[in-house]
């Protein structure tokens, strides 16, 4: 449900002073049973859920319509107190992420607009649900595109789920693991020896255990992680650099539904997510060369701003995608601009941008997933819909 | 019978053991199975629950409520309002009704940040308690709505914890499970959602699996959450005034998780003329039916008229008795019956049943027109469910709810709070009526067997095993709840326990009980 309430989490710190032996860790840490990602490329997915405000994100200040139309929450035009931090075309982007601004002009970011999964009913869940089963419709799979997609590699590489449930995007054949930091108090190490050797003739409950133990172990002390989004952005990094860690992690954050008093949320939430996005860089360390982030939303917000100095629910919304192995600094897609006959019902963004063709084009020349999968099992009956190209390295 | 039989029904068809109850059990296992199939008075009746209708009518409460002081603000800084007028045309009546949707979708989000707050919980959580106060705030209201749903599940899980019909909690469970409803859609969910299993599932779970589907299909809950209430035919009288269409979510989950099952013979032109035929299948709101608020109604000025073609059947039109003459030959179809036993010989035996035993449900369903007692009855009788002494063995992992479940029937835990029991289900990963999907919880050894939840229910158990006063040793406690079933292994290392908290905690976590 949220990354405010940690989930669990067993102490690492007495395991690894006085039992580490006993429970088999070596000093490294990492027993974990995952393949190595397709040549060692890492994938990440950060859903921002609650739709977050694409326009006051990446902000079109060239544009005097989105000034016009939000009176008190606009973000200022760069060069201007509080403005926003120059990109590309009269784009640029939130004051609160300085961080991902740096990673866009230093060519390991570009940015999606006016961008949206196939679906324009402006409900979170709804919209939440299309986004990670890769289909046109709210039920159209009980599984995610991220799982389909691990089945689609002939030796999945396995992935981590930051969080007690598994999300929908990860749900599947494909087997993976989960993360979640705790809000109980941890076992103490003996019992969790104990409890090891309960499961001598249980081997599944064992490994489940085990992974636990060592998965926990790789993460270390949950105090020293940050808290918040970066807590979790964090835990993911260190496990994907680990030997033998994961290829692939899924993370929510949520909070993005601005309804009301947006300037102040946003700024605040932004703030969280650059922290966090800078933390991931920092733990994934080497690997950073290697990875890719996607970072998406259910939908974008209205042009005009509502009675509450918040947006409502819109369709076209803004899309990240970050790392080492990014070819960055793109404005990815079309503008499809904000004058009134180019919005979407007359007061959304246009949705000019199929979010399954970044997907789609991440998944092919990052993974090497085969285009035929991609167009059939992992987005089904999206052939219509080709892969972006260029985006990665 | 044997010790070993006691066993098997107390863990793999009932919840858990309680202390001593293995012992009780012991002299007739069969009787004890079968008398809770025909005793029908384990009920949550004497809990003083609110039903679906109070439960909705709570929400469009809240929903004038906050109206109300929204006005009066407005009307504070100097704004006039707007006059209702009292007799409406039924095209107001439509754009009212149209309204009120909007504003519903946009509580989605209060509903999860609501949920974070334990603030919030803690005061919900004591919400109906309080004297009803003749105006209430929209605050007010809003504790209460979630103070039954906390209430809700307080109650059924204490339930789950006391009663010795624990089988029939099981079969409860496994069937509001088959027609999964989640309370996170939005507000009006909230409080509706946990009605449904004591409404439409509590009163059929050993009766016609139709009058189930029946029940479940028109319940508010099904009805809101998978968007039927609003689905409107596009020649229906609505329809022609406004272009609000129809939704095929009920249809589609009708037919594929319901009744027929995934792959049973439909196709998607079968859900539409399905869907059409239970437009109009609503419930009472300030719109329409002011007289009926919260009631399931058909409302024939949402229904789309003419005759519909199902599965090469043609159903005339007939009001609301289209959809009730498709629904009966959905549960007579074979492939319910196949689908029905599948699910059953899964849950209750292994992620592996063996084929014969699937066989054996599906014909005692097939034969009894779907009478639940005879299924439930061919389930207690079927020798695969029943393997010979001293080859019992703990197949099925044991889904979070149901863990605990166990481990409040084995220490009798029926003391804790109902924000305790709320935030322990959270915790473990499975808050009932929030699995997320119509198909309900996953029910696979997989997906409960990750590392964050056994981690998750090692933490718990140890703060379980903290609690535990003035009780048998570890190695004896174990011995009366799983008897034959107590493993060499289980049984030395509870044995050599350093204290006795910490054999308490390993005793939750054995696989005899993280299994059953």
């Amino acid at each position: 449900m949220s990354q405010d309430k940690p989930r669990f989490h067993i102490n690492r710190r007495g395991l690894l002073k006085g039992s580490a032996g006993v429970l088999g860790l070596s000093a490294s840490g990492a027993n974990l049973a995952f393949a190595a990602g397709p040549e060692g490329r890492k994938l990440v997915v950060i859903v921002l859920r609650g739709a977050m405000d694409g326009l006051n994100v990446v902000v079109p200040h060239y544009e005097n319509r989105y000034y016009a139309k939000r009176p008190n929450i606009a973000i200022p035009p760069p060069g201007e107190p509080g403005g926003a931090i120059p990109l590309m075309d009269g784009f640029g982007l939130h004051p609160a992420l300085p961080g991902l601004a740096a990673m866009f002009n230093k060519g390991e970011a570009s940015f999606m607009h006016a961008a949206s999964a196939p679906y324009n009913k402006r409900s979170h869940f709804d919209g939440q649900d299309v986004l990670e089963n890769g289909t046109d419709s709210p039920l159209g799979t009980l599984d995610g595109w991220l799982n389909r997609a691990l089945s689609a590699l002939n030796l999945s590489p396995g992935a981590v789920g930051v969080g007690q449930i598994v999300p929908l995007i990860l749900k599947g054949e494909a087997s993976i693991t989960t993360w979640a930091p705790s809000s109980l108090p941890e076992a103490d190490p003996e019992t969790i020896e104990e409890t090891l050797d309960l499961y001598d003739n249980d081997l599944v409950l064992k490994a489940a255990l085990q992974g636990a133990v060592d998965v926990g172990t790789l993460i270390g002390d949950l105090n020293q992680l940050g808290s918040g989004y970066e807590q979790l952005t964090r835990a993911a990094g260190k496990l994907l650099a680990a030997d033998g860690g994961p290829g692939a992690a899924a993370i929510s954050f949520i909070g993005w539904d601005t309804h009301a008093d947006e300037s102040n949320i946003l700024s605040s939430n932004l703030a969280n997510l650059n922290t966090a996005l800078l933390g991931l860089r920092e733990e994934l360390g080497a690997q950073w060369a290697n990875t890719a982030v996607l970072m998406m939303t259910e939908f974008g917000r209205t042009l005009a701003e509502n009675g509450t100095t918040g947006t409502d629910h819109g369709v076209g919304g803004a899309a990240f995608l970050m790392g080492g192995a990014v070819k960055g600094g793109q404005m990815i897609g079309s503008w499809p601009g904000l004058s009134p006959v180019d919005l979407y019902e007359g007061r959304d963004v246009f949705p000019a941008n199929d979010l399954r063709s970044l997907f789609k084009g991440v998944l092919r020349d990052h993974w090497g997933v085969d285009l035929a999968a991609l167009d059939t099992t992992v987005f089904p009956q999206s052939a219509g819909v080709g892969p972006k190209n260029n985006l990665v390295y | 019978m044997s010790a070993t039989d006691a066993l098997i029904a107390a863990h793999r068809f009932g919840m858990g053991a309680r202390l001593g109850e293995l012992q009780t059990i012991t002299p007739d296992p069969l009787t004890w199975l079968n008398a809770q199939l025909t005793d029908v008075s384990s009920t949550l009746d004497s809990y003083g629950l609110i039903s679906s209708a109070d439960a909705v009518t709570l929400f469009y409460d809240y929903q004038s409520a906050k109206r109300d002081e929204e006005k009066a603000a407005s009307a504070a800084m100097g704004f006039s309002s707007t006059k209702q007028s009292v007799s409406r045309t039924n095209k107001q009546r439509l754009l009212a009704f149209v309204r009120d949707i909007d504003e519903i979708k946009s509580t989605e989000l209060l509903v999860r940040q609501s949920l974070n707050s334990e603030d919030f919980i803690s005061k919900a959580a004591e919400a109906p308690d309080k004297a009803k106060a003749s105006t209430k705030s929209s605050e007010e209201l809003l504790q209460e709505i979630y103070g039954s749903l906390l209430q809700d599940i307080s109650v059924r899980t204490l339930h789950a914890t006391i009663t010795p019909a624990s089988f029939r909690e099981r079969l409860v469970r496994f069937w509001t499970d088959h027609f999964s409803v989640d309370f996170n859609k939005n507000l009006i969910t909230v409080p509706t959602a946990v009605t449904m299993e004591r409404e439409a599932i509590r009163p059929h779970v050993t009766g016609k699996f139709y009058d189930m589907v029946v029940a479940v299909e028109s319940h508010q809950a099904m009805l809101l959450y998978l968007d039927n209430w609003t689905s409107i035919g596009p020649n229906s009288w609505a329809g022609q005034q406004y272009g609000y269409g129809l939704n095929e979510n009920l249809a589609r989950e009708t037919l594929e998780l319901h009744t027929l099952g995934v792959g049973g013979g439909y196709s998607q032109a079968d859900i539409i003329e399905y869907a059409k035929a239970i437009t109009g299948w609503t419930i009472g709101n300030p719109s329409f039916n002011e007289d009926t608020i919260g009631a399931f109604v058909f409302q024939p000025l949402f229904h789309e008229p003419g005759d519909r073609t199902i599965m090469g059947k043609t159903y005339p039109e007939d009001g609301q008795n289209q959809a009730l003459s498709a629904l009966q030959d959905f549960v007579r179809h074979p492939s319910t019956a196949n689908h029905i036993a599948r699910k059953l010989a899964f849950h209750f035996h292994s992620d592996t049943p063996p084929q014969s035993l699937i066989d054996r449900l599906e014909t005692a369903f097939s034969d009894s027109d779907g009478d639940l007692l005879q299924v439930s009855m061919a389930l207690v009788s079927a020798p695969e469910m029943w393997p010979a002494s001293g080859n019992a063995q703990f197949l099925k992992l044991r889904n979070s709810e149901e863990f605990l479940v166990a481990a409040y029937r084995a220490f009798d835990l029926k003391d804790l709070s109902t924000q305790q029991v709320f935030n322990v289900f959270d915790l473990m990963g499975q808050t009932p009526f929030s699995a997320g999907s119509p198909a309900g919880w996953p029910d696979d050894e997989a997906s409960w067997a990750s590392s964050s939840i056994i981690a998750a229910r090692l933490n718990l158990s140890v703060l379980i095993g903290n609690l535990i006063e003035n009780a048998p040793l570890p190695p004896d406690y174990a011995s009366d709840l799983f008897g034959p079933g107590l493993s060499d292994n289980s049984l030395q290392i509870l044995s050599g326990a350093f204290t006795k908290a910490q054999g308490y905690a390993l005793m939750l976590m054995t696989p005899e009980l993280q299994r059953r």
